[in-house]
């Protein structure tokens, strides 16, 4: 009997540990607000535990179209990147979608986003299942 | 006391001296926390079209500081960040917020018609003028102020194309001079201590 015992508890043990350590933890959710016909951007911190990752895409009924973008500075010039081959999740690093970085565009909005809106985003990985997120619409 | 050791302390005092000198000439001018144009040039004037094709110059709001930026309504990350700090501004200037004017002018004339840009800035604050126009009185604008701004296809994007641009902000002055230029990402108190500033 002990030793089932402790068998039973090795095993829960080990199974706590793969929970733990292949995981994916998004956090600071949250858009810009926008008008229809217009466009918008989705940011949020995300980090995956126990393996590497890649965000290949997102999509969401709110816009005609969504895709993953980098905007990076230049001396003082914005230039815009379509991550047309996805953002890198490299394991146990936190990834940050921020303004003057990396973010989810949402393009040609079917509605108006105001403040306090909520809307839902679901995102495609490489390897991780498809997950989907509550967005809140905020003032940056 | 060593030779060596005199030396050090001459020393010491001389650049203790240098530096009270130095603060006392920084103290007889005022601090501005952007880019200062000195001397301030004549900004160069532009006449533009907003909602329903009105003409805008820029010397229609001389006796006001004029806060001008550049950018596209189809940018979704750079250009809104400067516009909600410019309507941050304008919140905490309190009663000095009818002394300034903002001013949108697109870099992207081909998406951003004269009711699309001001619908954009409305968007922001009802108060923002967004300006757009016929390409070559646009290109002198730019050229004037210094925009660089380079169309970049992105052929595999919903977007079609994006827009390079240069981000600075600037700052005309009630006498319509060039006075002050901002950097991306400014923050919003600097702006309005600088505004305070040229209003005095």
């Amino acid at each position: 009997m002990k030793k089932f015992l402790f068998a039973f508890l090795a095993l829960l043990l080990a199974s706590c540990q793969t929970a733990t350590t292949k995981s994916v933890s998004i956090s600071a959710v949250w858009a810009r607000p926008g008008l229809a016909g217009g466009n918008s951007a989705v940011y949020f911190t995300i980090e995956v535990q126990g393996y590497d990752d890649v965000l290949l895409a997102a999509s969401s009924d709110v816009a005609e179209a969504v895709e993953l973008h980098q905007t990076s500075m230049d001396d003082g010039h914005m230039h815009m990147q379509h991550m047309a081959h996805g953002i890198p999740l490299p394991n146990g690093q936190i990834v940050q979608l921020e303004p003057g970085g990396l973010h989810i565009m949402l393009i040609g909005l079917k509605q108006d986003l105001k403040v306090g809106d909520t809307f839902d985003l679901t995102l495609d990985f490489e390897k991780g299942e498809d997950l989907t997120i509550t967005v809140t619409v905020q003032e940056p | 006391m060593s030779e060596r050791r005199f030396l050090l302390v001459a020393l010491l005092i001389l650049f203790l001296l240098a530096g009270a000198i130095g603060a006392a000439i920084l103290a007889q001018r005022p601090a501005y926390r952007g880019v200062l144009y000195d001397p301030p040039q004549p900004a160069p004037d532009f006449t533009l079209l907003t909602a329903g094709g009105r003409q805008v110059s820029l010397s229609d709001f001389r006796g006001r500081v004029v806060l001008l930026f550049f950018g596209y309504t189809t940018c979704p990350d750079v250009c809104p960040t400067t516009l909600a700090i410019l309507r941050q501004v304008r919140a905490d200037l309190g009663d000095a917020a009818n002394r300034l004017q903002v001013l949108y002018v697109t870099v992207d004339p081909d998406r951003d018609t004269p009711d699309r840009v001001q619908e954009y800035v409305s968007f922001f604050d009802p108060s923002f003028i967004g300006l757009s126009g016929d390409l070559s009185v646009l290109e002198e604008t730019w050229a004037a102020y210094g925009v660089t701004r380079v169309i970049d296809p992105a052929p595999d994007s919903a977007v079609g194309y994006f827009v390079t641009h240069s981000t600075r902000l600037y700052l005309i002055d009630p006498q319509g001079r060039l006075f002050l230029s901002f950097s991306y990402g400014t923050p919003p108190e600097d702006i309005v201590h600088d505004v305070l500033e040229v209003l005095k």
